[in-house]
């Protein structure tokens, strides 16, 4: 969506009115659930931040900042709101170094089950990759955000992001390698 | 770090990862795509990350959660304009209820009486009553000592008052009824007089110094002078 068109669509949404509303849910709800669902591997808790997000935008229209996408705001509001869920609930899989080394299991019993097979071995990958580097690597990779805009989203400088990307990806391949028993070689044949 | 990567020839891994951050040009990914048929590791590691980037891209069945975003929103939903008035109502209201509240307590300190409860207790009445008699009589006794110049007999003063008030000049004496002056002076220590409701013993109702000449009458009454 163009920029003067959304501004349009936050304008008509700031009076009240119900379809520009709409229109900006439908245009960003996509990239904001699949982003979130690479993050938290639940679509419930998916749908739940999802939607969370979008009321608080929505309901508070007339703080939005013009200069910034709409896109950016309702993501960094997400953003806070996984980091809230993350901190009362479980994970599925552990996020961290620090949880594989303490042997917890990959998938969580009574919680994993069927929607753990639902997932693929990437996502599953993904999930062990600590938050922040699982961020950057959806975000550049899924979502086609450039590395300027995600070091502005994460709060972070543009080449600790490259440094995130790179090791991020370097460690989901290590992981699905790990996990498939994969041969390089047959990949390659 | 990739095995053999520092081998010569080798493609280096900080050029597999500008290729995968979209930074080379044309002819510099053309230049890469060669060297990788001349090193199987990074060709390997291309060809892995390739398909992990293909499964991270893959589309995601996306639910339709506007109806129910709107539904959450219509509950709470107001147009920023309604939003602004309940906003001002609400200042509004904090600030009369802000008002009321300092306005009570400014009454209540200037005019405690207005809080107090009815009382109905005739006793308290007659000496309220009798309290009120003796204030008016004080009032008369110090209009009369306003005027009063030194020497004068201040009893004629108090006689005004009939009879509820004692007018005392000291220390010439309790009740000696002289305004003080002569050869005293008016700087004299003794340049001070009370009055004490007839029958009463304890505080005075009501005392005031002589000074320069004036008899200057402290506000209030009840306490006397050092």
């Amino acid at each position: 969506m163009e920029r003067a068109e959304e501004q349009r669509l936050i304008r008509r949404a700031r009076r009240g009115d119900r379809r520009a509303t709409e229109a900006l849910i439908r245009e960003h709800q996509g990239s904001l659930y699949a982003y979130m669902l690479r993050m938290t591997g639940r679509r419930d808790v998916a749908e739940e931040v999802v939607q969370e997000a979008f009321v608080r935008a929505l309901s508070h229209l007339d703080r939005f900042d013009d200069r910034f996408r709409f896109s950016t705001w309702v993501f960094t509001i997400a953003k806070r709101l996984h980091v809230n869920t993350v901190q009362k609930r479980a994970p599925i899989f552990s996020s961290g170094a620090a949880e594989v080394a303490a042997g917890w299991s990959e998938a969580w019993p009574g919680e994993a089950s069927a929607e753990d097979e639902r997932l693929g071995r990437v996502q599953r990958a993904l999930l062990r990759l600590p938050e922040v580097q699982r961020s950057v690597l959806v975000l550049f990779t899924q979502l086609d955000w450039s590395i300027r805009r995600i070091a502005q989203h994460l709060s972070l400088p543009e080449g600790t992001v490259k440094s995130h990307l790179h090791r991020s990806r370097a460690r989901v391949r290590k992981l699905v390698e790990e996990a498939e028993g994969v041969r390089i070689e047959e990949v390659v044949r | 770090m990739r095995k053999g990567s520092d081998k010569p020839g080798a493609v280096p891994p900080e050029l597999v990862d500008a290729y995968f951050d979209g930074e080379l040009d044309a002819a510099a990914r053309a230049d890469f795509h060669r060297r990788l048929g001349e090193d199987l590791a990074a060709c390997r590691e291309v060809v892995e990350t390739r398909r992990i980037i293909s499964e991270l891209r893959a589309p995601v069945e996306t639910p339709d959660l506007t109806p129910a975003i709107m539904a959450r929103l219509h509950r709470g939903f107001l147009p920023a304009r309604v939003r602004r008035m309940v906003s001002a109502g609400r200042v509004a209201v904090a600030a009369t209820l802000l008002l009321a509240l300092v306005g009570y307590g400014l009454a209540k300190r200037w005019e405690p009486a207005i809080f107090e409860p009815a009382r109905t207790n005739p006793v308290t009445e007659v000496v309220r009553s009798s309290e009120r008699d003796a204030a008016a009589g004080a009032r008369q006794v110090r209009g009369v000592l306003m005027r009063a110049r030194p020497g004068e007999q201040v009893y004629q003063a108090a006689a005004l008052v009939p009879g509820r008030v004692v007018v005392r000049t000291f220390p010439d004496g309790a009740g000696s009824g002289v305004m003080p002056g002569g050869s005293g002076g008016p700087d004299a220590e003794w340049n001070w007089a009370a009055a004490w409701q007839e029958g009463a013993s304890s505080a005075p109702i009501w005392s005031a110094e002589w000074r320069g000449g004036l008899l200057r009458l402290p506000e209030g009454s009840g306490s006397a002078p050092r």
